[in-house]
């Protein structure tokens, strides 16, 4: 892994954690979703190039069945 | 009426939504068209005329303050947040959404106005993933690597968008010249998709032989092959351009071509839009159905593993595009008709596209062998229990336990999705109206997640050649809804 995206992987777990404990508190607020539009842009950038391309359902937990 | 388009993907996805931003360019001719794309792709929308004002995804930008500090997620969440606002301030009537990524999902909830029409992949109010359109429903379901879709993506694009492509729509770069050259593209968007140097090299040889004028061209990262094959073959006749061509150069070089040779990757979209015919060497994991050459008379050659692939048979197809001649019969040709682009010469097995026909176009019911009669019968057993465990916790939410069985049960219909393959596009799409359920009370989820079980209770029951039980025949939204007259 490059020292580049040892640092995202760092920031991701943090907006991993940060977006955990909005969906607990059911924290829907446009600034909420910023922080989930943000961690995806940090997944995109660690992730396979190719990856982005592909339909979201094949690496993406971000939407289980409700 | 001010429309939105977005493309977060690369450059040959952007150059496939070329045509329906024409097509709706063409429908509303008064009409403000927005375009938002990558900062770093922008020079493959350039030449995009119909596009009133462009938006640039600068996600490179965005996360330059967390490179100096991982720990500090504030400054670009300030930054997203003023470029959120400002694409959501334009109020736009319409947002279509032709990518299909989580950020390009949650980018379009967060840029919907109150009166925005969406189309696309987007989000609910709590943030699952939403999809409003049966079209878009229909990509997630069938489309991708294991599934046996055969639309192109450019004709899925404009189900999406709601519009009808004619041929002219799919012209970026007209002015078409005929001349004795053929264009070699070397490399691939990654390399399990790129043909061996080797390979290059003798094809190569015999174009030259044969009288061709041979431009290479690829990103700087092709160089070392074309040096390669420069250094062993060099002539009067070999040009390499490999790293000197922006789009737009490759255009019109491509606009002056006989053919171009090469992977299913970005400059064969440049092609496609040139009008220029092309011999796709679809290797690897690749689905031509949905991304291949749209210029009649192109062919395919498929092949798994690259070097399977033999220099000979790409001259002889090579020679039957040029000479107008029947293809050899490893080859798909795109004849010019629509949605499905290609004659698979009896290449492909069918099941699984028959079923889709079937299910969303209004094909006929195909046929079962007793080997589907066996799945169907599990499928319709499960669906038995489900019904039963999801009415006792409807009548009493502390009974859960339940719920464990229908995970359980979930997972195996997607096993027996895996083995019986003709069946998997129902269970597709099963799986894909139960993510789509809208929050709601519990209630109310309850009762369309059991829907979604008659729904697929019913529907396999029919293909078993029982009677069409149209009270069950629900779904989510309300009916099992064709995409639309595609077929």
């Amino acid at each position: 892994m490059s020292k580049l995206n040892e640092k995202l992987a760092v920031t991701l777990k943090n907006l991993e954690k940060l977006t955990c404990q909005l969906r607990d508190t059911k924290d829907y607020s446009r600034q909420s979703e910023i922080a989930f539009l943000l961690k995806e842009i940090v997944q995109e950038q660690i992730l396979p190039t190719e990856t982005i391309t592909e339909n979201e359902n094949t690496y993406n937990s971000a939407h289980p069945t409700r | 009426m001010k429309i939105l388009i977005i493309q977060l993907t690369r450059p040959g996805d952007i150059f496939c939504s070329w045509p329906v931003i024409s097509a709706i360019k063409r429908q509303n001719p008064g009409a403000e068209i927005h375009f938002l794309i990558r900062k770093k792709f922008a020079g493959a929308a350039r030449d995009f005329s119909a596009v009133d004002h462009f938006w640039h995804f600068d996600s490179e930008r965005w996360l330059s303050p967390i490179i100096d500090d991982p720990m500090n997620t504030g400054a670009a969440q300030i930054e997203l947040g003023k470029f959120a606002d400002a694409m959501r301030s334009e109020k736009f009537d319409q947002i279509i959404n032709l990518s299909f990524s989580p950020s390009s999902s949650f980018l379009t909830h967060l840029v919907t106005s109150e009166n925005s029409e969406v189309r696309g992949y987007t989000r609910s109010s709590d943030f699952y993933l939403h999809i409003p359109d049966e079209a878009s429903r229909y990509f997630r379901a069938q489309v991708g690597v294991n599934k046996f879709n055969r639309l192109h993506i450019i004709d899925i694009f404009a189900m999406i968008a709601g519009v009808n492509l004619s041929d002219l729509d799919l012209v970026l770069y007209p002015n078409r010249i005929l001349s004795d050259t053929v264009v070699c593209h070397l490399g691939a968007s990654v390399e399990n998709k790129a043909w061996p140097v080797d390979h290059w090299l003798s094809l190569i040889k015999s174009l030259l032989d044969s009288g061709y004028f041979v431009q290479m061209v690829g990103g700087g990262s092709d160089s070392p092959k074309a040096q390669a094959i420069a250094k062993e073959l060099g002539c009067e006749n070999l040009q390499d351009l490999i790293g000197q061509t922006e789009f737009s150069d490759l255009a019109k070089i491509l606009s002056k071509a006989k053919l171009l040779v090469g992977a299913d990757s970005g400059p064969m979209h440049v092609a496609n839009g040139a009008g220029c015919p092309t011999l796709c060497l679809s290797l690897g994991p690749v689905k031509y159905w949905e991304t291949g050459p749209t210029v009649k008379g192109s062919q395919v050659l498929a092949c798994g593993v690259p070097h399977h692939l033999k220099p000979e048979e790409v001259f002889l197809s090579i020679q039957s595009i040029v000479h107008m001649e029947t293809p050899n019969k490893n080859a798909r040709l795109c004849d010019g008709k629509k949605p499905v682009r290609y004659d698979d010469q009896g290449n492909d097995e069918s099941a699984g596209w028959d079923t889709v026909t079937w299910l969303y176009f209004g094909a006929d019911r195909p046929s079962v062998n007793s080997v589907n009669k066996k799945f169907i019968d599990q499928i319709l057993e499960v669906c038995e229990i489900a019904a039963v465990q999801i009415n006792l916790y409807k009548s009493d939410f502390s009974k859960t336990s339940g719920l464990q069985l229908i995970e359980k049960i979930d997972d195996v219909l997607k096993v027996i999705g895996q083995t019986d393959k003709s069946i998997n596009p129902i269970l597709e799409y099963f799986f894909c109206e139960k993510e789509n359920i809208l929050p709601g009370t519990q209630a109310e989820v309850i009762e369309h997640t059991l829907n979604c079980y008659q729904w697929l209770k019913s529907k396999t029951g029919e293909l078993k050649g029982e009677p069409r039980n149209d009270s069950e025949f629900l779904g989510n939204t309300g009916s099992a809804q064709k995409v639309s007259g595609v077929l």
